[in-house]
């Protein structure tokens, strides 16, 4: 960006202009866009999950099995930065990740464009939302009737030790600015005369991350284990008996890794108290992605 | 006064993370390499327009945390407590897209643990002065500065590693307390400093609430808030000088990046 800048401007930039335009303007036609919901083979397999570089995995050796994968995803918006709105009219939606990936909308008539700021929200069900794929009708009436955005339930085990968790978050969470995990652009196009699909995933392993000041957290299960009550069942309420800056085992000792203290870092993660259950709500306002491993910007409410 | 001019230079805002650049498509790459020469640079500037008018920047303290009470029932009484900190940069609001990332669907950084931390954003005002901060000390350094008018809702803090000036008064670290923890019966003098190393995401704190429509004249005030550093601290645990592997250093390394630990405020002129 020094010298070539008394050559390149005046040749790329005729080219750079004419592409801009064909990206930034619509020609009139329009597509119909897919959108799935999915918690990745994770959220129905468990952890650990992949293989070789791609393993997720507990590295304290414990084992996770899910039984529901409940969430709630209230609205999407597919506009562009040009203010042009695709107006997609999303009801909100409950879907159980656990048993399936299943296409929550399917939009019609789209305009075919690029749209570069998609944005969707997780929060509460209400008895407005509709199941999606084969979650049951139990659970989408219990995830209306508590008001809960997120439940995940399952069963952690390490050799002989078994412990359950059922976890019931109300967060908001807004999800905007997506990027588009196929290729890296803002949001997402569609295109002319054909279906589009895009996925809204989830990444749970996000929930066990043991630190948000580096992207390369390991995945814990102890601290959570060490507050299961007498039914052998962790509650978020108990996680919030257990300080990420004091970590404990469930004898009361200081859990050491290394023998060194084991602390959670939750980096720029905006949380009020330094308790578990504080971190793991965190942790949640991250879980939202685009098309795999799109990244978007996440904001608790 | 109005001043035609950018904002000081401000390279880099959009860096696309290493693990992300590998998969960044070839031909976006290409394309954005060919449209760059007639983009704004995103950060530079920003490239919004806005005009850029002076103002004024105050970092302090407060006497505050000279004594209180932690979480688990600890009275604690500082008699020392220093951060060293910069660059300092307040943030347009998320949905605020910098000029060129508005014509062109190339890739941006956005927060997420370990990813570039300014995420593309757009800068309204940056001071990138060290400051050594006496926590303890209600009275705020006050420094001239330049601003872009708009709105700014976040802070953005750098924790730093102090320069030769500042190296007396933390001991060589980036952050340093002293004082003393009674609890009932028990009493324990403490010293402790905190070195956050290499590693540049550990050194900054983001997410510091900001309510401000920056204007010609006002103030952009950052607090500490020293009596977040300690709240997570057991010390009773803690013998003399926090070891570097220890609870009391793992809680301060905590403590001191939370969001909560500064707060800003901004006074219009």
């Amino acid at each position: 960006m020094t010298m070539n800048n008394t050559h390149r401007p005046r040749r790329a930039g005729i080219g750079s202009l004419i592409l801009l335009a064909i990206v930034a303007c619509g020609s009139g036609s329009t597509g119909t866009l897919e959108v799935q919901l999915s918690g990745e083979e994770a959220s129905q397999v468990g952890f650990p999950v992949g293989e070789g570089e791609g393993l997720i995995a507990f590295t304290d050796g414990w084992r996770i099995a899910f039984d529901r994968v409940l969430v709630s995803v209230s609205e999407i918006h597919v506009r562009a930065s040009d203010g042009d709105d695709a107006l997609v009219m999303a009801d909100p939606v409950v879907v159980d990740l656990h048993l399936g990936e299943p296409i929550a909308w399917r939009f019609e008539n789209v305009p075919s464009r690029r749209w570069d700021r998609v944005s969707y929200q997780f929060a509460p069900a209400t008895s407005a939302s509709r199941g999606v794929g084969d979650i049951s009708a139990d659970d989408v009436q219990a995830m209306a009737a508590g008001g809960h955005s997120f439940w995940i339930e399952g069963t952690a085990t390490r050799g002989e030790e078994s412990v359950a968790f059922s976890w019931q978050f109300d967060a908001s969470i807004e999800n905007t600015g997506c990027i588009n995990g196929m290729d890296e652009t803002d949001g997402l196009v569609v295109r002319e005369s054909g279906v589009s699909g895009v996925q809204l995933t989830v990444h749970f392993d996000h929930l066990f991350f043991d630190s948000y000041a580096h992207d390369d957290p390991q995945l814990r299960f102890d601290p959570i284990a060490a507050v299961a009550g007498d039914d052998g069942v962790v509650t978020l309420e108990e996680l919030a008996s257990q300080s990420i800056v004091d970590m404990r085992d469930a004898e009361g000792a200081p859990i050491l890794i290394d023998g060194a203290p084991l602390t959670y870092d939750p980096g720029d993660l905006d949380i009020p108290t330094t308790d578990l259950r504080a971190y793991m709500i965190g942790a949640l306002s991250t879980t939202g992605h685009f098309n795999g491993e799109g990244h978007c910007d996440y904001e608790l409410r | 006064m109005t001043r035609p001019i950018q904002l000081p230079v401000l390279c880099v805002r959009s860096a696309v993370p290493a693990h992300r650049s590998a998969v960044l498509s070839s031909r976006i790459a290409v394309l954005f390499a060919l449209a760059l020469p007639f983009l704004p640079t995103p950060g530079c500037g920003a490239g919004t327009g806005a005009p850029i008018v002076d103002a004024s920047f105050a970092i302090g303290g407060s006497d505050a945390a000279r004594s209180f009470a932690t979480s688990a029932g600890w009275q604690v009484e500082l008699t020392e407590a220093r951060i060293v900190l910069g660059p300092i940069y307040a943030l347009a609001p998320r949905d605020e897209v910098p000029m060129a990332l508005r014509l062109w669907p190339t890739s941006v950084a956005r927060a997420h643990g370990g990813f570039d931390a300014l995420d593309g954003r757009i800068v309204r005002m940056e001071v990138l002065d060290q400051f050594l901060v006496d926590a303890l000390a209600p009275e705020p350094q006050i420094i001239a500065t330049l601003a872009e008018e708009g709105r700014a809702t976040e802070l953005s803090v750098g924790i730093l590693p102090p320069v030769d000036r500042h190296v007396e008064a933390t001991r060589g670290f980036d952050v340093w307390v002293e004082g003393t923890a009674r609890q009932g019966e028990t009493e324990v003098p403490f010293s402790g400093g905190l070195d956050l190393g290499d590693d540049p995401m550990a050194r900054r704190v983001q997410n510091i609430d900001l309510d401000a429509s920056l204007a010609e004249g006002g103030t952009l005030q950052l607090l500490v808030d020293a009596r977040v550093w300690l709240d997570g601290v057991d010390f009773d645990r803690v013998d003399g000088e926090f070891a570097l592997d220890g609870q009391a250093h793992a809680a301060l390394r905590v403590g001191a990046r939370r969001p909560t630990a500064f707060s800003a405020t901004y006074q219009a002129p």
